[in-house]
């Protein structure tokens, strides 16, 4: 299940290019096996520069989200959250803008669908004020030189 | 003295002569010329004809390599996929000891769109 998730996650950011994009993949050893070779070996599957994996053998990630989600469970896992460019963690990390699980029984968000979340994510990249747009708020340059008079 | 050679040839007055007699090939004077002269004779002329067909060979091979390694290299810029600014050779992987590590990833990442996913590898 948690392989089709992360399958997901990288579907999502391959149709979506935008450097203004990070992920942020933490593994959590929640069936056991060989969880770092197999976390070193997903993570090798999809070398990309907006991402950071993250190899989280205490469940500390699980733990602090379970407080935020309250998915009802020991620890958060097979949740996928997105926070919008204003996000800020002050003690703890705010609530996600938007979230989806892969979870039983849990209401508070919608299953993980790959393709609405793509749309998200992509709509809260539109949000985000292009630089151009920032850029074409200055004055334009323009030469003060008086006319010479005829 | 040198007398001359034991079989009967014409006989010679200092060693330079003899000398000369050995090493001038088609001199009537030196057919009697030691086998070691001959032999050598023969070694320099079997490794010019080596040399030769190395150099044959080397030719024939640079003639089809050269095309050949230029247009691989051609079609390979032009097959070559294009590289994903984004692609990176391998991705770090980076042990979580505190979650003040993700807080700092996080915060660094202020003003860009941000997603977290936990999920178990196996």
């Amino acid at each position: 299940m948690c392989r089709w998730g992360f399958s997901n996650v990288v579907k999502t950011l391959k149709s979506v290019g935008d450097e203004r994009v990070r992920a942020y993949i933490v593994w959590l050893p929640i069936f056991g096996g060989d969880f770092k070779g197999e976390a070193r070996k997903l993570s090798d599957s999809f070398p990309d520069k907006r991402v950071s994996y993250l190899l989280d053998p205490e469940s500390l990630s699980g733990n602090l989200w379970e407080r935020i989600l309250k998915t009802e469970r020991e620890i958060a896992w097979d949740v996928y959250l997105l926070y919008g460019a204003g996000a800020h963690w002050e003690k703890e990390p705010p609530q996600p803008d938007f979230w989806m699980h892969q979870l039983d029984g849990v209401t508070k968000a919608p299953r993980l669908d790959q393709p609405e979340f793509t749309a998200k994510l992509k709509e809260m990249l539109s949000e985000i004020k292009p630089l151009i747009s920032q850029r074409s708020t200055k004055a334009p340059i323009v030469s003060t030189r008086a006319e010479p008079s005829q | 003295m040198f007398d001359g050679p034991p079989h009967g040839g014409r006989p010679r007055s200092t060693l330079a002569s003899i000398n000369m007699a050995l090493l001038t090939e088609g001199d009537p004077l030196t057919t009697t010329r030691p086998c070691y002269v001959l032999r050598e004779k023969k070694m320099r002329e079997r490794h010019a004809d080596r040399l030769k067909l190395r150099f044959a060979i080397a030719t024939l091979i640079a003639s089809a390599a050269i095309p050949l390694g230029v247009s691989l290299l051609a079609n390979a810029d032009v097959q070559r996929p294009a590289r994903s600014q984004t692609r990176i050779s391998r991705p770090r992987l980076v042990e979580l000891r505190s979650i003040d590590q993700l807080k700092e990833v996080f915060e660094r990442d202020g003003g860009k769109v941000r997603l977290v996913a936990l999920v178990s590898p196996t």
